[in-house]
């Protein structure tokens, strides 16, 4: 890139006439007056030790710890708030990044089943990475291809020994490069439709954490490849609708295992009739006594996935099981049946 | 406003400090780049507003100027382009094609002249604006905006020269009559 004095002072005269409002320290100071500062657990927030991290968006990315004002990226028309849980007990404990490094909310996403068929369910984990977005890709992606499902009810469908060897976005696509165990045919025991959305999971974990819908353009071992999984690739991999890939009714906070207080706020994503969201609390495991119910009313319900949020309040100490599904209304005469997300908690 | 060690900033500062430290010696700048991103002016004080929110809750784990300014920048392209996409008209504005007007002051041709090339700026597809930003106001080399944006070197150096041919087409009829 050659110097260009031109565009140097064409840019700089063009806002010079810019200054800051008169009251934009003032409103600064009241905006962060008493506010929280967390300092060495990020992960854990206040009482409850859930964890407020803004995701602002399907394909966010957070950086945790700070509150509800959090940088985020926003690539795509579903945008929602979302808040990662403790993931589990282990992850708590480092909390001071090393030099250099933010802690930071990696999107993921992962498999479970659906009356539709295998669907896609996000979760988020704490990693340090170096400010940038290319390193929040590569970290989606890595943990697409080769980590493990906080939540049991989710797995993870691509061959042990696939190795992630490089993630690069480029101007109109993002690529990944595998090697390893990646094969271009289809392993015994995983279905069509399985390998199917195998790779759609490393194309929405490659979009939320790049923070840009791009399609993935797959290669093995630094070389195009034909197929992947058994799946013919004639180049690169763009995201299936919402309504077909992701799944209609997603917990995204309280995580997997998360500890909460008597009170805690639920917060998801989905696609539902009416935009209505149903809700139990069991004790114990997803069979056990409703202790508490109810409905809430997510952003919408048409297209794509729409924010929900609900409180939980009044439940006493123990082992809880959190069911949100989709409203059937046909009582699965029609259509696949309602969908749903569990996760297993403890009220402290 | 790429040199950034302030010895004043060190890890010992709250962060309400620090909030006033980094406001005095780099909000006019981020709200600049700001505008150059999203070219509405109130709009653009709002990301700037929120970045330094954010970067007051992330004092405890930033700590160090030059990660806070970083920080900071990244948090400002971040929300400008939601700003952008909240608002879906991300190439509304195209460049405006009026003419100085014959026997106009000085004042007028200036306001113009920088009219048309935020108008010009905003008309350029996303990255494009945003590594020119980096590169000709902020001043930071081809390697620290791979970085900042996440993409190769390579797709820097095309975005920077596709993005300032355009810009200077856009311009180039009107330039003459400002120099």
């Amino acid at each position: 890139m050659t110097d260009r004095p031109d565009l140097r002072d064409l840019l700089t005269d063009a806002v010079s006439g810019v200054e800051p409002r008169s009251d934009a320290l003032d409103t600064l100071r009241a905006r962060t007056r008493g506010a929280p500062v967390s300092r060495t657990r990020p992960w854990i927030y206040g009482a409850a030790g859930a964890v407020l991290a803004t995701a602002a968006t399907v394909t966010a990315f957070a950086v945790l710890g700070g509150g509800p004002d959090q940088p985020t990226v926003d690539p795509g028309p579903a945008r929602q708030t979302s808040v990662a849980g403790s993931p589990r007990p282990s992850d708590q404990g480092s909390a001071t990044p090393t030099a250099g490094t933010e802690r930071v909310a990696v999107p993921v996403y992962f498999l479970g089943d659906s009356g539709r068929g295998p669907v896609l369910y996000r979760e988020f984990r704490a990693q340090d990475l170096a400010p940038g977005a290319a390193d929040r890709l590569r970290a989606s992606v890595t943990l697409a291809v080769t980590g493990a499902p906080l939540d049991p009810d989710y797995t993870n469908p691509w061959p042990s020994g696939t190795t992630v060897a490089d993630v690069t976005a480029h101007d109109n696509e993002i690529t990944v490069d595998l090697s390893g165990g990646a094969v271009s045919r289809r392993p015994g025991g995983l279905s069509e439709q399985d390998a199917e959305m195998a790779l759609q999971q490393v194309v929405y974990s490659a979009q939320a954490g790049l923070g840009e819908r791009l399609p993935v353009r797959f290669l093995l071992d630094g070389q195009q490849t034909g197929t992947l999984l058994g799946i013919d690739l004639p180049g690169p991999v763009a995201e299936l609708p919402e309504t077909d890939a992701l799944a209609h009714a997603q917990v995204t906070s309280p995580a997997e295992g998360a500890t909460v207080s008597s009170a805690f706020e639920v917060e998801g994503r989905g696609s539902s009739f009416e935009a209505t969201m149903l809700w139990e609390l069991r004790r114990g495991d997803a069979k056990g006594t409703v202790v508490r119910s109810g409905y809430a009313t997510a952003d919408g319900w048409m297209g794509r996935l729409y924010p929900f949020r609900f409180t939980v309040k009044g439940v006493s100490p123990g082992d809880y099981t959190l069911v949100v599904s989709t409203d059937d209304p046909s009582g699965g005469e029609e259509g696949f049946g309602p969908e749903r997300d569990t996760k297993t908690l403890t009220v402290e | 406003m790429t040199s950034v060690t302030d010895p004043r900033l060190d890890a010992s500062l709250g962060a309400d400090q620090a909030l006033e430290r980094l406001y005095a010696a780099h909000y006019r700048g981020l709200l600049r780049l700001a505008v150059l991103l999203v070219r509405d002016r109130e709009t653009a004080e709002e990301v700037v507003q929120d970045a330094f929110v954010a970067m007051h809750g992330r004092w405890g784990r930033l700590r160090d100027p030059e990660r806070a300014l970083a920080y900071l920048r990244q948090t400002v392209l971040n929300r400008a382009r939601s700003a952008l996409r909240r608002r879906g008209v991300e190439r509304r504005h195209l460049p405006r094609q009026v003419p100085p007007q014959p026997g106009a002051d000085a004042t007028v041709l200036a306001a113009e002249r920088r009219a048309q090339v935020l108008d010009a700026l905003r008309a350029l597809p996303r990255r494009q604006r945003e590594v020119l930003a980096l590169r000709y106001y902020v001043d930071l080399d081809e390697a620290a905006i791979a970085r900042t944006l996440g993409i190769s070197r390579g797709a820097v150096k095309s975005h920077a020269s596709r993005g300032a041919a355009t810009l200077r087409a856009h311009l180039g009829a009107e330039r003459e009559e400002w120099t």
